[in-house]
């Protein structure tokens, strides 16, 4: 008896011993596939096991094992002082995190989606993003922001905005949007490693997407630097710039441009703030023609910001105007038609590409 | 105190001389609410406050020159002129600022009162028993954020104080329209009191 007793005491040491998801697939030689949720599991793991300070607050991160089971196994392994399962109130919730950031804790807060941000952006502007501007660099506040952002399926307008080019726009703050597995640890671990706050973008329907990845990027100190975009596709004739789930999208009309003779250079931004402006330019000087691709909305998105950019630094390169893909100019709609031609699709980014190289097909009717 | 009534005296002189300019908050007639509470404090405890925050930072030991130089947008103050009125912040006195959104201290102030707690059970620090107090007004008791770190300080027993401070002012709102919260208050108020 005393036996089982034993066995079962070593069963539960080493529940606690193994990481919270096992990040280690198969014993080939082929490169191993992790999923973006994985990815992100294993990166929040291994930055809590590696700094104390490090704690996770948000709706049902903890013992609902987190919305999307982003956080799972984590409560279990450092307990409810680390992992925090907060009341439905993101504005108070938000602020303690902010608060416990001025104290050098480094808190990592859920929003179960980036439209419930819109509840907490005061903390997040003012509080978090505006404190060290104002106290002179004496408060800093090395907070992490995450969640999923942007359109999911069929959830509605409420619950659909892509919040980049908001918060993108505010000095003091670093937004970041992964699109892979490899996106997805390393931006994270950087995330949780900077002194400033960062606003962290994920998207719902990535989750459950496997990418392959390295050894290098499965070592418990990988790190992406932030600010640094990553060219997905190298190409000459068109450059498109992507983040998030519009990279898969845009390395899919990519494929199809190629069967048409057209080589199109596919930028994952990785970074919309700080923006990669040296590696766009420095592409759309190569091949001449930009399409900016973005969920969000046009007025005022990445993709201006982008383009003004590119007019600013590259304009005598360029032999065709920028053109920008974004979601439609209005509130995402629930039919699942309807949501479908209210985000940019594959075919959109492949016409505007064969458009920017004079070689369009002309359509019935024009929009 | 005496400080404190001085210093927003000659604020309000330096106002009206359009030495300064943009939103400046005073304090006088309250002195005595923040100056009694924060002589109680150690060097270790914080407080967050509104934008009505100048005595609070005469009273955590922030030199009258250095807030006065931030009003007058000194670079030698002590945020160097990148705060103002409103945004008093010092690292060295642990004073939290100075928020311009009222409520919006409150929550600061509760995570600070979660470090505390934090540093105690999860990294170990036993001595660590620091104490953080948001001060705000009659107003503020009307914001979401007051209940939402109410109910949060309490569920997770922060070493946490909510001062009150009942000037009969909300903004620019005497406080007979909003007299029937005010009851309520004082009774919450005691309930938030956990430590």
């Amino acid at each position: 008896m005393l036996a089982i007793a034993r066995q079962r005491m070593l069963g539960q040491s080493f529940k606690k011993i193994l990481p919270a998801v096992s990040v280690l697939r198969s014993y080939s030689s082929a490169a191993k596939q992790i999923t973006v949720r994985e990815a992100l599991n294993s990166a929040l793991d291994e930055e809590m096991s590696a700094d104390p300070k490090v704690f996770l607050m948000g709706e049902e991160v903890g013992e609902y094992q987190g919305a999307y089971k982003i956080t799972k196994g984590l409560l279990e392994k450092y307990g409810p002082e680390r992992v925090l399962d907060t009341p439905i109130t993101e504005a108070g919730f938000t602020g303690i995190g902010v608060g416990a950031a001025y104290y050098g804790l480094k808190p990592v807060v859920e929003f179960m989606t980036f439209n419930f941000s819109m509840q907490a952006i005061d903390h997040i502007i003012n509080s978090a993003a505006k404190s060290n501007y104002m106290s002179a660099g004496q408060i800093s506040v090395p907070i992490v922001f995450r969640g999923p952002n942007g359109a999911a399926a069929g959830v509605g307008a409420q619950h659909s905005q892509c919040y980049a080019a908001w918060y993108a726009s505010c000095p003091g703050l670093k937004v970041l949007s992964p699109y892979n597995s490899e996106d997805a640890r390393g931006l994270l671990k950087a995330a949780i490693r900077d002194p400033d706050p960062v606003v962290f973008l994920e998207n719902e329907l990535l989750y459950g997407e496997s990418f392959p990845v390295s050894d290098e990027v499965l070592d418990s100190s990988f790190c992406l630097p932030i600010g640094k975009a990553k060219i997905e596709r190298e190409g000459k004739d068109v450059t498109i710039t992507a983040f998030s789930k519009m990279v898969g999208y845009a390395l899919k009309a990519a494929e199809m441009l190629e069967r048409d003779g057209i080589y199109a250079e596919v930028i994952n931004l990785r970074s919309i703030r700080p923006l990669d402006r040296s590696t766009i330019n420095t592409s759309v000087r190569k091949t001449n023609r930009l399409i900016t691709v973005e969920e969000g909305f046009p007025q005022h998105g990445v993709g201006a910001e982008i383009c003004a950019s590119v007019v600013e630094e590259s304009f005598s390169y360029l032999d065709a105007p920028v053109e920008r893909i974004a979601g439609a100019d209005v509130p995402m709609p629930y039919a699942a038609n309807l949501e479908r031609m209210a985000v940019p699709q594959v075919e959109d980014i492949f016409r505007a590409a064969k458009r920017a190289c004079y070689r369009s097909v002309p359509l019935a009717a024009t929009a | 105190m005496v400080l404190g009534r001085a210093f927003e005296d000659k604020c309000a002189q330096m106002y009206y001389y359009r030495k300064m300019f943009g939103f400046v908050r005073l304090y006088n007639g309250q002195e005595a609410v923040s100056t009694g509470f924060i002589k109680l404090l150690k060097q270790q405890d914080s407080i967050a406050c509104t934008y009505r925050d100048h005595v609070q930072a005469l009273s955590e030991g922030i030199p009258a020159r250095a807030i006065l130089s931030e009003l007058l947008d000194k670079a030698t103050s002590c945020c160097r002129g990148q705060g103002g009125s409103m945004h008093i912040f010092s690292r060295e006195h642990n004073m939290l600022g100075g928020f311009a959104f009222i409520g919006e201290g409150i929550p600061i102030g509760t995570g600070a009162a979660f470090t505390s707690k934090y540093k105690r059970e999860v990294l170990k620090e036993a001595d660590c028993d620091h104490v953080t107090l948001a001060f705000f007004g009659d107003g503020t008791c009307n914001n979401g954020q007051f209940y939402e770190c109410l109910n949060m300080a309490a569920l997770w027993k922060f070493p946490f104080v909510f001062v009150v401070e009942n000037n009969l002012w909300a903004i620019l709102f005497l406080r007979f329209i909003r007299k029937d919260q005010l009851s309520g208050c004082w009774v919450f108020m005691w309930m938030g009191w956990m430590y």
